[in-house]
């Protein structure tokens, strides 16, 4: 998770956009986004990131969030800050009733597309031998290098995959949220926030965070919704206080 | 005498200069056709940037929050101006810089529980925070989205005499004063044995802790200085303009200031001045140019990808290691 | 007379590795105390037990009669335990002299002030205790230049003399001698020789030459656990010491 995943998820949403509506087909949108960010994720990684490695975490903080501001400015000036409208796919239209809650059609396959898309991670990170090099790596990189494994190009498949998942989350959360610019910032700051509830490291807290979070908001809407969106910061707040590790964190991973 | 001035051996000469350039900067400004207006709120930007440095530059903390301290001190400083809770500016002004050091103390006893890229998005997300309570549950003091129009200026009354400030070249003065007194204050805090602290934990935290100073605290204390400098700002921001904006406390506003900071060279203390001054000048300038108006942000942003990349220490930074390898040439 | 220091039974693990097992050490005042072991024997996990920078999983370590576990590093610095690194720990960014500054002002000001107007100049006996401390080390000659800049030996050197500044009673040493040239490693044992009249000393260290030149008393680890305690002479003479490290061919 880095500061310029809010322009990359910006990027994705506007590429995917563009195949989708040019094209009339989701399934070239999802690819669109997935490609398009890939592959910036490979340039940017080439020509920037990685002359960053080596230097303070700040300095990655503070380059991660400028290209941000560059991804989403270029944005704005191609496509300006006019809201663009994203339809739902047909097959996605109507809603679906389960026991007594009526659902739209398209946030259930949302749900489908995010696990097909966690499953794809996890075993990426747990399950090949890009992500074993990738987790020895950042714990010794010498060894791994002495090893005569290409630790550079590892580390640039991850960020590009990291970008590219970015890309995709922009795409089909599209049609949910009005597509503009600034789209990105606000999902990467609530990304943060399910980050810290569900615990920092944690693949099964990222999840577990981001049910909570959408619950305490849906709840607090009901009841006082004024509140909702400063409930959720509460929320965050507080197990910083009772449990700084997050809900499934772990101590000693921050 | 082994030690010298530690970290700093420049003696009086920069308070010196920088009076000077307060002194000058309106004449500079109108010498290229640019109001005194600006030049103000160059100056609030460069006090809101001082916290920002001394927590970034000096302590090696970076808050993507501060806005929040921005806000705090604004919206409390015109709300009691607007309701005459208080007879002056300055009243307002020290009750909204302790306001928005409060809540800093708050966001840092939390925020501070984590390092890195996480304290970085912790405070993004306090920052955020600070903007939705703004936003709704505490409208009736800060009017939403349309913000507080009607922030009176400062004009001081004492028996016979009326001191006022409320021309533009008055405000000026005011704001300018004002900067000065909070320059000259972070510079003896960088100077002190606290400041000596803060830097060796910009340097390397775990060996300052190892060697007994209570890191935490340091910091927390740095932190709510920071916040405190953000609320004197925000405070005068609302002054200068007879108005208050909820934009104040958004996103943007923090990104921008840390941006600033960045430009202008961090650990300098007058680098975010030169930084705001780069950034609200060049947004300017290029805003008047029809074919590149639009993308003025998309050139910054250019501009400070590279800045980071190639130039670390920002444009006084620059200055300063340019200075030095001239010097010895003399 | 009792111990200085006394630490007993110090386990430490690490989920379930054991890196320390029930290891205990009495630490006389004025002696210099060497604590060997192959790699991977426990002694940077013990010394780090000691030090406050981790926290033993069980047992016991008293300073001066005070019960210190638990206390974290910063204050067991204070109570007057300082330590040099393995890997050199110093602020890269500041001169020499303003490196040293950073724990003479925790000697001399306390672990936190507010003293945000003050002067680093009228901080009472700074300037004498940098000076001595920069004067013990050999760095006099390069107070100015940046901590980053220096060469390897004058890092190490100005590792030690981080430490020195805390103005500790007890020093713990984690190879102070690594990487060094002879001439610098002979530099250091000088220095260490020199100190014993005013401090403590506890050193881990792999030159065996330096270990017997320096040490009054010598505690061997192995696997987590001490083997053998006892003077150089009681150490040479020790079997089990012999077949698990000074004949090994683990010897680096």
């Amino acid at each position: 998770m880095n500061f310029a995943h809010g322009g990359l998820f910006t990027v994705g949403a506007y590429a995917g956009w563009l195949a989708y509506t040019q094209y009339d087909s989701f399934a070239l949108g999802i690819v669109a986004a997935i490609v398009v960010t890939f592959v910036l994720g490979v340039v940017i990684e080439r020509i920037l990131i990685r002359q960053y490695y080596a230097r303070p975490k700040e300095d990655q903080i503070l380059v991660t969030f400028g290209l941000g501001i560059v991804l989403v400015e270029t944005v704005r000036a191609i496509f300006t800050a006019q809201n663009k409208l994203v339809p739902t796919p047909p097959w996605a239209e109507g809603s679906v009733q389960i026991a007594d809650l009526v659902y739209p059609q398209y946030r259930l396959d949302v749900v489908g597309i995010v696990i097909v898309t966690l499953a794809v991670v996890w075993l990426i990170v747990f399950k090949t031998r890009l992500g074993l090099i990738v987790r020895a790596g950042i714990d010794d990189s010498l060894i791994v290098e002495m090893l005569g494994i290409d630790i550079g190009r590892a580390f640039m498949l991850v960020f590009a995959l990291g970008a590219a998942v970015a890309g995709l989350a922009g795409f089909v959360d599209s049609p949910i949220l009005a597509l503009t610019p600034d789209v990105g910032t606000a999902v990467l700051v609530q990304s943060f926030v399910v980050i810290v509830i569900g615990g920092v490291g944690s693949f099964g807290g990222a999840i577990v965070g981001g049910i909570v979070a959408g619950e305490i908001i849906s709840l607090t809407s009901v009841f006082a919704p004024d509140w909702a969106q400063v409930a959720l910061y509460l929320a965050m707040a507080l197990v910083l206080i009772v449990r700084p590790q997050g809900l499934l964190g772990v101590v000693g991973r921050a | 005498m082994i030690l010298g001035p530690v970290g700093d051996r420049t003696g009086w000469k920069v308070e010196g200069a920088t009076a000077l350039f307060l002194v000058l900067f309106p004449a500079l400004l109108a010498l290229f056709g640019v109001g005194t207006d600006l030049g103000t709120r160059i100056l609030i930007l460069g006090l809101f940037g001082i916290g920002v440095d001394l927590i970034f530059g000096y302590t090696g903390l970076l808050s993507f929050g501060q806005a929040a301290f921005y806000g705090t001190g604004g919206f409390i400083t015109a709300n009691l101006l607007i309701h005459h809770n208080v007879p002056n500016a300055l009243g307002a002004l020290a009750i909204g810089t302790l306001g928005a050091a409060l809540a800093g103390a708050l966001v840092g006893s939390l925020a501070l529980r984590q390092v890195g890229i996480y304290f970085a998005m912790l405070t993004l997300a306090f920052g955020q925070l600070f903007y939705f309570l703004e936003n709704s549950p505490l409208r009736a003091y800060t009017g939403s989205e349309n913000g507080l129009p009607g922030v009176p200026k400062a004009i001081f009354t004492a028996g016979p005499w009326t001191l006022d400030f409320s021309s533009s070249l008055g405000m000026y003065v005011f704001v300018a004063m004002i900067y000065f007194g909070g320059f000259f204050i972070a510079r003896r805090i960088v100077r002190s044995p606290f400041g000596a602290v803060l830097r060796a934990i910009r340097e390397n935290p775990e060996r300052a802790l190892a060697v007994g100073h209570r890191v935490p605290r340091y910091k927390l204390v740095a932190f709510t200085i920071a916040a405190a400098y953000g609320g004197l700002a925000g405070g005068l921001l609302g002054i200068f303009q007879g108005y208050m904006p909820p934009e104040a406390f958004t996103i943007d506003q923090s990104g921008e200031i840390i941006v600033m900071t960045v430009i202008g060279g961090p650990g300098t203390l007058i680098g975010p001045l030169v930084g705001a001054g780069v950034w609200t000048l060049l947004r300017q300038g290029l805003q008047n140019i029809d074919v590149i108006a639009g993308i003025w942000k998309l050139i910054l942003g250019i501009v400070f990808v590279l800045l980071i990349t190639g130039f670390r220490r920002g444009l006084v930074g620059a200055a300063i290691a340019l200075a030095g390898r001239l010097r010895p040439a003399r | 007379m009792s111990a200085m220091l006394e630490a007993r039974d110090l386990t430490k693990r690490f989920g379930g590795l054991t890196a320390v097992d029930h290891a205990s050490l009495a630490v006389e005042q004025g002696s210099i105390t060497a604590l060997i072991g192959p790699n991977g024997a426990g002694k940077t996990t013990f010394f780090k037990m000691l030090a406050g920078e981790i926290a033993p999983t069980s047992g016991e370590i008293d300073f001066k009669g005070e019960r210190i576990n638990g206390y974290g590093v910063a204050r067991v610095s204070r109570l007057g335990i300082g330590k040099s690194h393995q890997i050199t720990q110093i602020f890269p960014n500041l001169t020499v002299a303003e490196n040293v500054v950073i724990p003479a002002l925790a000697a001399l000001r306390g672990g936190f002030r507010a003293d945000i107007f003050g002067s680093v100049r009228r901080v009472g006996g700074l300037d004498e205790l940098v000076e001595r401390t920069l004067a013990q080390v050999g760095l006099l000659d390069r107070t100015g230049v940046r901590a980053g800049e220096l060469a390897y030996g004058e890092k190490r050197c100005l590792e030690i003399g981080l430490a020195l500044a805390t103005e500790p009673q007890l020093l713990l040493l984690d190879e102070p001698a690594a990487g060094m040239s002879p001439t610098e490693t002979a530099e250091t044992v000088d220095l260490i020789q020199r100190l014993r009249a005013t401090v403590t000393i506890v050193i881990v260290e792999h030159d065996m030459d330096v270990v017997f030149g320096l040490a009054d008393n010598i505690m061997v680890m192995q696997n987590g656990a001490t083997i053998a305690y006892g003077t150089p002479d009681v150490i040479r003479a020790d079997a089990r010491v012999r077949d698990a490290y000074l004949g090994g061919a683990d010897d680096e």
